[in-house]
């Protein structure tokens, strides 16, 4: 999860907790102020009730206390002969209003006077008023006014039914008597769902019940309930329970938004720093840089972010200057040792490497001289050269440039040495050449003259012993001529004294030259002698490819008794490849590596035939070879003829 | 009479060369050195000059330039047949076969 979540979170929790716990704080309190409020009104309400029931009980019992004592109920003892006990009842009647009956009895119950006509002269025992429900009764002892001796008693006998008139029924409340005894209910309320009256409250999930008792005597049987429906007396607190729930939602969608704001701000500095860490890591562009307003700590963290990603970029930087320098200083000791090695002549050596070293140390002064002098010296000697090269400066050198003068030293030395032995190699190799070259004109004028003779003596010779011993002469000559050129070709080649000179020719024409010199030897031995018809221009050094073609098939003639010799040649890429095949004597696999050695003839049952200087091969090997190819060797074995190719590269 | 000029450092080669001709009834002045040779080109006006190629003094190449204009014929006595006026002159390969010497020469003569 990314801070700036985490951040939202903890900002979110953070505020919602205060402010959740103070809304529910207010909303119970304003529940309960109003809750408190409304059993209040409704206490009070029923208090009121019950006040108003007490006071007409108790002036009611006040009233009758009153009227029994009045000195006309005397005539109970007379049966109320002359109506006077039931007119006063009358008057009362008229007067209080009575909401009930007011019945005089004597002691034995018989009913003297009432306010209801029909029941004067019943027993009151026998009617059964006391135990009905429909009255509550009120009875008061009558005592005579002139003995006080009991003589009967007033019932005032209240019609239950009229508890009615205090009671009332609103959308609030409702009110109801009830007579715990008997269970007898009177008022608006339908049904009681409990029964242990006394003074309490009940409540269900509709309904508040408050239960009062009373404590005067006529009533102690009774309690006053009053029930109120929650739904409507609770209305107002519903509507603030929405009115609540809207403004917590309010809040929370305030702090919500409030919580992200506030941590995106925070992060999202942050969040630039990450990602501008992440850029340079991935791209290792450590120009880039953090850009933050604010004054805080975030603002010292991107200014050091900055700061230390520009130290990593002056440091690369010099670290890829310092790289630089050192490469260039690299290359021109280099190129300074590539030049001083480079020298050919031995009176070069001192002076250009003096001119490369003063190149190279720029504030060192570099110069020569005869003797040792200035602050390090190093000496160079050769057979001609006694001289040393003096470095020198303001100050002092340390140890490891010495040893580097005299490393230069040391390389201008070996220089020296090299150059000497090059020029004494080189005089060596001309004095071979210079000796070969004189060596092979001066052999073979000799040989010119021995050969040359032997022909002109021939011409007027008769005696045909004498001419044969004469051509015999002539034969061993060329001969002899001919292995004298093979030793001379190969002290060339072994002085490397031959030179390539390439030039543009036909093949054509190189191959009729060919032809003319073997097609004679060829002859003499009935072989057939097959060239190749086809004419391309070749660039390559003629005398030499003549050279080796020459050879091969010289060795070809040589050793095939019949059948024939063929020549062939292809061009492939850059190369040319020829071909010698002939149906000669073949030679033996083992003897095939042999075949390029040196002075080498293979042992052969036929060999004394084959006189040679053995070198013919050698040579055309070595021509093909400075040519730029090769010579390879194919047969079949013993008698089966063999087959020499080589290949010349024209470039 | 026809007049031939050999130029030839070997007096041996010379000597053989003097004997072949003169059997063929040809005149034959010897010059041992390239020097010579010049001087009797100018002093015999010879009809064929037969010049071997390598001599101390002056090469026979060198002597085929100076006369090249007099448009006396030259045969080259060479071991090399590759050089820079192959198809202007007349060669005979050492050794010198005669019967190819004598042919060469009549041939010129003609």
């Amino acid at each position: 999860m990314s801070i700036r979540w985490k951040l939202f979170i903890a900002l979110f929790l953070l505020t919602l907790l205060p402010y959740g716990l103070v809304s529910v704080y207010i909303f119970k309190y304003v529940e309960n102020y109003i809750r408190e409020n409304i059993e209040n009104q409704q206490i009070q309400n029923i208090n009121l009730t019950k006040k108003n029931i007490s006071n007409y009980f108790t002036s009611l019992l006040k009233n009758i206390t009153f009227w029994s004592k009045a000195q006309i109920l005397d005539d109970i003892l007379t049966n109320d002969v002359d109506k006077r006990i039931q007119i006063f009842l009358d008057q009362i009647e008229i007067n209080y209003h009575l909401k009930g009956l007011l019945i005089v009895s004597n002691n034995s119950g018989y009913i003297v006077a009432s306010t209801n006509r029909k029941l004067v002269g019943k027993n009151i025992f026998s009617l059964g008023f006391l135990e009905s429900n429909k009255y509550i009764q009120i009875k008061l002892p009558i005592f005579a006014s002139f003995n006080k001796k009991k003589i009967g008693y007033i019932y005032h006998l209240f019609y239950t039914k009229n508890l009615k008139d205090f009671l009332f029924k609103n959308n609030l409340s409702s009110l109801s008597m009830v007579n715990i005894k008997t269970g007898y209910k009177v008022g608006f309320i339908k049904e009681i769902p409990f029964s242990a009256f006394n003074d309490s409250t009940f409540e269900n999930d509709k309904y508040i019940y408050y239960a009062k008792t009373f404590s005067i005597t006529p009533l102690k049987n009774w309690v006053l309930i009053s029930q109120i429906n929650k739904d409507i007396v609770f209305l107002p607190l519903k509507e603030i329970e929405i009115y609540f729930t809207g403004v917590f939602l309010i809040g929370f969608l305030v702090i919500s938004v409030f919580a992200f704001y506030i941590s995106e701000r925070l992060v999202k500095p942050i969040k630039d720093i990450a990602d501008t860490m992440e850029y340079v890591v991935k791209t290792e562009d450590f120009s880039k840089r953090v850009f933050y307003k604010g004054r805080d700590e975030i603002h010292v963290l991107s200014k050091s972010f900055n700061y230390m990603l520009s130290q990593i970029e002056k440091a690369l930087k010099t670290i890829e200057e310092e790289h630089k320098k050192r490469l260039e200083i690299l290359k021109n000791l280099l190129e300074m040792f590539s030049r001083i090695t480079s020298i050919e002549k031995e009176e070069d050596v001192l002076n250009v490497s003096v001119e490369e070293l003063k190149r190279f140390f720029k504030d060192i002064e570099v110069k020569i001289s005869t003797k040792k002098e200035g602050k390090c010296s190093v000496h160079v000697k050769s057979e001609k050269i006694n001289r040393y090269i003096i470095f020198n400066r303001d100050k002092e050198f340390t140890e490891e440039e010495k040893n580097f003068f005299i490393s230069i030293g040391k390389l201008i030395n070996l220089i020296l040495e090299k150059i000497e032995l090059l020029n004494k190699s080189q005089q060596a190799s001309k004095a071979k050449s210079a000796f070969i070259s004189n060596m092979s004109h001066e052999l073979r004028t000799p040989l010119n003259s021995i050969i040359g003779f032997s022909q002109y003596l021939q011409l007027d010779e008769k005696d045909t012993d004498r001419k044969k011993a004469l051509k015999s002469i002539e034969t061993s000559g060329k001969y002899l001529l001919e292995m004298i050129n093979d030793i001379l070709d190969f002290a060339k080649i072994e002085a490397g004294a031959v030179k390539v000179n390439k030039t543009i020719f036909s093949i054509k024409e190189l191959f009729n030259e060919v032809e003319s010199i073997i097609r004679p030897l060829a002859n003499e031995k009935n072989l057939n002698l097959i060239f190749p018809d086809e004419d391309f221009k070749i660039y390559t050094d003629k005398k030499l490819l003549k050279q080796i073609l020459l050879n091969l098939l010289s060795n070809a003639v040589k050793f095939t008794e019949e059948g024939y010799i063929k020549v062939s040649v292809r061009k492939e890429d850059n190369k040319v490849i020829f071909s010698v095949k002939d149906t000669g004597i073949g030679i033996k696999k083992e003897d095939l590596k042999k075949l390029f050695t040196s002075f080498t003839q293979l042992e052969n049952p036929l060999q004394k035939r084959y006189k040679g200087t053995g070198l013919g091969l050698t040579i055309a090997k070595e021509y093909a070879s400075l040519l730029g190819g090769d010579i390879y060797v194919k047969s079949e074995g013993e008698g089966k003829g063999s087959e020499f190719s080589f290949y010349i590269k024209e470039n | 009479m026809k007049k031939i000029l050999i130029v030839d450092d070997d007096p041996q080669n010379r000597y053989l060369l003097k004997l072949v001709l003169q059997k063929e009834n040809i005149e034959v002045i010897e010059a041992e050195t390239g020097e010579d040779g010049l001087k009797k080109i100018d002093d015999e006006h010879p009809d064929i000059i037969i010049l071997d190629v390598m001599m101390p003094d002056i090469s026979g190449f060198q002597i085929y330039e100076k006369i090249k204009d007099k448009n006396i014929p030259v045969i080259f006595l060479t071991a090399v047949v590759d050089n820079d006026f192959k198809n202007e002159v007349e060669y005979i390969v050492k050794p010198v076969d005669i019967n190819v010497l004598i042919e060469t020469i009549k041939r010129h003569l003609k």
